[in-house]
């Protein structure tokens, strides 16, 4: 057997020793809560008595007690009279909101004590779906005086006059249904409230704007809270951003009782309670030439948040903003957002952000054009492709949308192209067997979030503050015995971020990778930035152009003490070792630099500084805050092309995929088994989503999708026979240090669209709701 | 009472056991408001989930003499503690009842196949339950026993609705036996996704001399709240005019059905009806054709044992005395009977075992209990006392990584590293004692655990690349 592959998560994997939010040693006299939540998709509070709970032996807290402890609503991103606290005040408006707590010694018995809380609920009419929010009968948020929490309507280049001159127009409608993507581990926290300050241990996504929302609901300063996240975390997908509204309970129960409080999800909770993404109705409109050329693209959103407006939503319309012409020429689009509430689940950051349900409809959209225009949907794309990136800014030439994107240059062309062989050998199969299906998706995948865009939530006229934040903190040091150690104010949630980071630190250091330690959790009793965290792909473009910055300025300390040590004034360096250029066998490595300057600074000259820590803060340079309804969304943009090939069975009316082609350019790569990984699990997320998983919901707002049985979570066996290949290209971004491109995202933005277009080719219509389920095959195939 | 989603974890119950059938009635009657607990894969997530509240569980499974399978007269005997795994790749039963074999095959995954029985199965009597259509079409019976009593009940007359039977609440199955009368057969199957029961499941069996049919039965399960029995409609028949007019004689057959179709959210009634009528279509065909697809599984001699070493179980007041060895070590401690094994383990410092979700399907806390694999939220801690339970750590030699671990991390066959575990100890007891060379077909019928994170290619990989480290190991 071969040496193990240099893969540091993946050993603490396969040994089991890895730490999760569920491992932390709990302090002594943790209590452990149970939280009671609303039968009732939308009810008035009359009563809550929690006598029977002390009465067995328990510890509980209403929303009397709750209030006091969390005075304040959490800040919104929209502009709206709506007030979102972590627990029902008056009126419960999802089923599964939290209305009290429950606190024992024993997991069992918390959630045995839920049997003695006694809510007296008067039940209301719920909304449930978008067009009775928008009918208004029933009010949500009564200071609202509508269920609509935002409406913008924007348009960008002439897009009446291209519309109205255009000889082809299509028009589609589309659904996107609500769903999470999961992660195995659910949410949890231990919250320990001690003299003042309040310590916090959870697996969050980064301390990013959770630690501003969980002090603004308690209102205790940032300087006295503390929050951590254990080493690892049993994956994310956005989905654990949406955690601070029970951080926030969970401190208040710690706050209340003068305990330690621990809480861990169910499964059941997650499907009910956590978060998730949003159902989306949309109608896109294209406006082209008889040959097929794109002119102009119309989009009209209906966004269901669920009960609230939870920050950082509506983000999930804006987070596509700069790339809404995807990878085509276009230089007319109007985009008109609606964003609605209803009695269900509030929303959150959800994998791929706002990509999977905009390139849908796009991406199904432009092949419905091509198939009633008669041309090749491959030759469509390819015509329309962007080819010219004549913007300069520093070294690099980007294509600037008409949105206010900033696109890198890359040859869009040859990494579409890739897919075509593949895709003309089955469409020679399809001919053979019409149950095959042959369907593409070409999409611009966009990473490293401009925390920005959430400002177009809002009229620019009433906007307060300019947003631009999308920059990591990386601080590198060395200590006595020559370790390197680097530590990221972020969260290893599965992506080999500690892995990558030693490789590319050690590589910039020209050191083992051995050496160098790395450390990738949050600890904001350490420096940290508001956009720190694990999100939107962010981690090769910004946090790796971070660490690079720093080895590099660590280099440059290294160099001058070496100069010193050595006594010249020229100092070469190779394999750790700095030499004098005068006489190469004069040498000195970091490790005896490193303890140089600990046991003896006081031997340095004067004005050398004898610090072996650097902290870099690297902001990306094309990210700053919008101008109007202009705004470069995301720190970059990567082209991507997908090739789906199904198989449809007769008889059940079910899909297989036989095969999935990716072709793409995200840059340098900096390990490919990371990048590959990223793309099988977009993949399988993308399927997921566009064939198994739907949060359902019943006419009185019942979470139906209680179990994993009913959510339909592929499994292994799913798996079994499906082949994958990716294509890499491999255009390094030179604006970007680490010149990576995010790619965990991409791969589920541009499933859903393949997929329904190889489904289209093989019953001669696009199926416009998801998820694919048999029986709506059935009924298509039917007529 | 609230609506409950903190769940999970089972309310309280007191635990006993029964080493003898004898000893088992006895409870029954005794304990008049006790549920037997047999391979408790249906029971245990109704449990967690507190869809349903006992007072008692009686674990019968360490009732040795209700495990056996053998052929003798004219039956094919088999005890109703036989497990899922064992009706799966028993020998005798492949020969003798193919069909049963593949509806085993078909259940939930590897894990729930090791503990669960084809008693517990009938006995509880779910409508989308694999067994049912394939014992009707075999013509099966059971042997129903209660106290000083003994009857033979058809498997058509067993099943009286949804979770009901024909069992009085002090008898148990004790033995299912199929008449060795040569059908032959075919067993369709429709699950969708990652459902954990299937939406159709159709059977049909027959007879012919010189080509004529002699005798036919089809089943239709999963479909309606009672799987559905045709009795010799194709009587009479050629065995190639069954696939010409098969159109036809589906049309008929489903006429014939006063039923009103299950609907779930999988499923809606008309489309699984229109299924059922598709892989009738494609059996009967099938059949006239002699292109019956049967599935090419692994078998073996004999079948698994239960050793129950602990005799009684000691109640220390409300809580019970619980010995588990965990990878070599005897472990003691006092528990509720309620505990849970995966609890009981992580509260003991093996937190390599996950939890991650309520109703027993995810597999991460996946752990081989006598060196077999099985969900340890499925296993009261009480029942695996005297048992042995092995974790990762158990099968690694100190800091020398097991084949398997070296396959994963050389296959990069984890993320998070939350599911990692599971699916190492599932696949350590699917190439040990299910199919060493992880063929595709084994697989996907073995390992349904679930990995949110790698898209599963590359654990599928990993798989295939242990399968080879342990086969060259052993020659």
């Amino acid at each position: 057997m071969s040496k193990l592959p240099h893969y540091r998560e993946g050993l603490r994997a396969v040994t089991g020793s890895g730490e999760y939010i569920d491992d932390i040693p709990t302090p002594p006299g943790t209590l452990y809560m149970a939280i009671y939540r609303s039968p009732y998709a939308h009810a008035r509070i009359l009563k809550v008595d929690l006598t029977g709970v002390f009465e067995h032996g328990g510890i509980a807290y209403g929303p009397n007690e709750l209030s006091k402890v969390i005075p304040n609503p959490f800040p919104l991103a929209v502009d709206a009279p709506i007030k979102y606290y972590p627990f029902a005040r008056d009126k419960a408006r999802f089923v599964g909101e939290p209305i009290a707590i429950v606190l024992a010694d024993d997991p069992y018995k918390a959630v045995d004590l839920l049997d003695y809380v006694q809510v007296d609920l008067e039940p209301l009419k719920p909304v449930l779906t978008i067009d009775d929010a928008l009918k208004g009968d029933v009010i949500i948020h009564e200071e609202l005086k509508s269920n609509i929490a935002m409406h913008r309507h924007m348009k960008f280049g002439p897009v009446d006059s291209v519309f109205s001159e255009s000889p082809i127009v299509i028009k589609r409608e589309f659904y996107y249904q609500k769903h999470n993507a999961m992660p195995l581990e659910t949410y949890g926290v231990l919250a320990h409230y001690v003299n003042g300050v309040l310590n916090i241990w959870a697996n969050a996504q980064g301390p990013l704007l959770i630690t501003y929302f969980v002090s603004r609901a308690l209102g205790i300063p940032t300087g006295n809270l503390r929050l951590f996240s254990p080493r690892d975390i049993g994956g994310s997908f956005g989905s654990k951003y949406s955690l601070y509204p029970y951080i926030t309970l969970a401190a208040a129960a710690s706050i209340l009782s003068g305990r330690p409080v621990k809480w861990v999800e169910s499964r059941t909770e997650h499907l009910v309670g956590s978060n998730s993404g949003g159902a989306r109705k949309g109608v896109v409109e294209i406006a082209a030439t008889r040959d097929g050329v794109i002119r102009g693209l119309r989009f009209k959103f209906y966004e269901d948040v669920g009960a609230y407006p939870r920050p950082p939503d509506p983000g999930v319309l804006f987070r596509v903003h700069g790339n809404m012409n995807g990878a085509y020429d276009v230089r007319a689009i109007e985009v008109e957002d609606y964003v609605v509430v209803t009695n269900k689940l509030p929303t959150g950051l959800n994998r791929a952000y706002g990509g999977p349900p905009f390139y849908f409809m796009l991406e199904v959209a432009v092949n419905e054009l091509a198939r009633e225009l008669g041309i090749d949907p491959l030759e469509l794309r390819l015509k329309n492709l962007i080819r010219e990136f004549p913007k300069k800014i520093g070294d690099e030439y980007f294509y600037e949308t008409v949105t206010g994107g900033l696109y890198p240059r890359q040859d869009y062309e040859r990494v579409v192209k890739a897919i075509e062989p593949e895709y003309r050998r089955w469409l020679e199969e399809r001919r053979k067997n019409p149950y095959i299906g042959v369907g593409i998706a070409v999409i611009v995948e966009p990473s490293g979030t401009n925390l920005g865009y959430t400002d177009l939530a809002i009229e620019p006229s009433k906007r307060k503050y300019p947003h631009s934040g999308a920059g990591s903190y990386v601080t590198i040091s060395v200590d006595m015995s020559g370790y390197v150690k680097v530590f990221v104010n972020g969260t290893n949630e599965g992506l080999g971020h500690e892995t990558t980071l030693a490789e590319v630190v050690a590589a910039e250091l020209g050191v083992d990778p051995s050496i160098v330690i790395v450390e990738n959790r949050v600890d904001t009793t350490r420096t940290w930035a508001l956009s720190d965290g694990s999100y939107s792909s962010r981690f090769a473009p910004i946090v790796v152009s971070a660490a690079i910055l720093a080895a590099r300025q660590l280099k440059e300390k290294l160099t001058r003490l070496a100069m010193a040590m050595l006594g010249t004034e020229k100092v070469g360096y190779e394999n750790g070792q700095f030499y004098d250029v005068n006489n190469p066998s004069r040498r000195i490595d970091i490790r005896r630099i490193a303890a140089s300057v600990n046991w003896d600074p006081g031997s340095l000259p004067e004005g050398v500084d004898a610090s072996l820590s650097v902290t870099v803060f690297y902001q990306p340079p094309t990210v700053k805050a919008a101008e109007g309804d202009r705004i470069n969304s995301s720190a970059t943009y990567a082209i991507q092309a997908h090739l789906a090939v199904i198989e449809l069975d007769p008889n059940t009316y079910d899909i297989r995929v036989k095969k999935y082609v990716i072709s793409h350019d995200s840059g340098r790569i900096l390990k490919r088994e990371f990048v590959d990984g990223q793309l099988m699990g977009g993949l399988m997320h993308g399927l997921a989503l566009t064939l198994y998983e739907e949060l359902m919901y019943d006419e009185q707002g019942n979470p139906i999708t209680t179990s994993l049985d009913i959510y339909e979570s592929p499994t292994l066996a799913e798996a079994v026979g499906m082949e994958v290949e990716f294509i890499h290209f491999e255009t390094p971004a030179k604006f970007l240090i680490s010149g990576a491109h995010g790619v965990g995202e991409g791969a589920m933005m541009g499933v859903p669209a393949a997929i329904v277009n190889a489904l289209a080719s093989i019953i001669g219509k696009a199926i416009t709701e998801l998820p694919l389920r048999p029986y709506k095959i059935m009924k298509a195939l039917e007529g | 009472m609230g609506m409950a989603y903190a769940l999970g974890r089972p309310r309280k119950f007191n635990y006993l056991k029964a080493s003898s059938l004898d000893e088992a009635l006895r409870l029954l009657r005794e304990y008049g408001d006790a549920k037997v607990l047999a391979g408790g894969m249906s029971l245990m997530p109704m449990l967690k989930l507190r869809m349903t509240e006992v007072k008692y569980l009686i674990d019968i499974l360490g009732i040795d003499e209700l495990r056996y399978v053998k052929s003798d007269g004219n039956y094919l005997r088999i005890g109703a503690l036989v497990s899922h795994n064992d009706v799966a790749m028993n020998k005798l039963i492949n020969e003798k009842a193919k069909i049963l074999s593949e509806a085993a095959w078909h259940i939930a995954d590897v894990q729930v196949r090791n503990l669960g029985t084809i008693g517990g199965s009938l006995a509880h009597a779910d409508p989308a339950a694999n067994y049912y259509p394939a014992l009707l079409a075999l013509d099966a019976e059971v042997v129903v026993r209660g106290i000083g009593t003994e009857r033979v009940v058809k498997v058509s007359d067993l099943y009286k609705g949804p979770y009901v039977t024909d069992l009085r609440p002090d008898e148990l199955i004790t033995e299912v036996r199929i008449p060795l009368s040569g059908f032959e057969g075919v067993y369709e199957f429709f699950r969708r996704g990652g459902a954990s029961f299937p939406s159709v499941i159709v059977a049909v069996t027959y007879q012919e001399r010189d080509g004529v049919i002699t005798s036919s039965r089809i089943a239709i399960g999963a479909v309606y709240p009672e799987p559905v029995l045709i009795r010799d409609n194709l009587v009479g028949m050629g065995v190639k005019e069954v696939g010409a007019k098969a159109v036809e004689i589906v049309n008929s057959v489903f006429s014939s059905i006063d039923a009103k179709p299950l609907e779930d959210t999988h499923a809606p009634g008309d489309y699984r009806v229109r299924v059922a009528k598709n892989l009738l279509v494609k059996s009967l065909t099938s059949i006239s054709t002699g292109s019956i697809h049967k599935l090419k599984t692994p078998v073996r001699e004999g079948i698994s044992e239960w050793r129950d070493t602990e005799g009684k179980v000691e109640y220390v007041g409300d809580l019970v005395r619980v010995r588990i060895n965990v990878n070599g070590q005897w472990i003691e401690d006092l528990v509720e009977p309620r505990m849970l094994l995966l609890d009981f383990l992580r509260k003991h410092g093996f937190v390599e075992v996950k939890r991650g979700c309520d109703e027993g399907k995810c597999g991460a806390c996946t752990v081989l209990l006598d060196g077999k694999a099985v969900k340890s939220c499925m296993v009261p801690a009480v029942r695996a006392s005297g048992h042995y339970v092995t974790t990762i750590r158990g099968l690694s030699k100190g800091i020398e990584l097991h084949p398997i671990q070296k396959a994963f991390i050389e296959e990069f066959a984890m993320q998070c590293g939350f599911c990692t575990h599971g699916f190492m100890m599932v696949t350590y007891d699917y190439l040990t004692n299910i199919d060493p060379t992880a063929d595709d077909e084994t697989l996907k019928l073995s390992i349904k655990n679930i990995c949110r994170c790698t898209g599963y290619i590359n654990i599928i990989k990993a798989i295939k690349r242990a399968s080879k480290y342990l086969s060259s190991a052993n020659t």
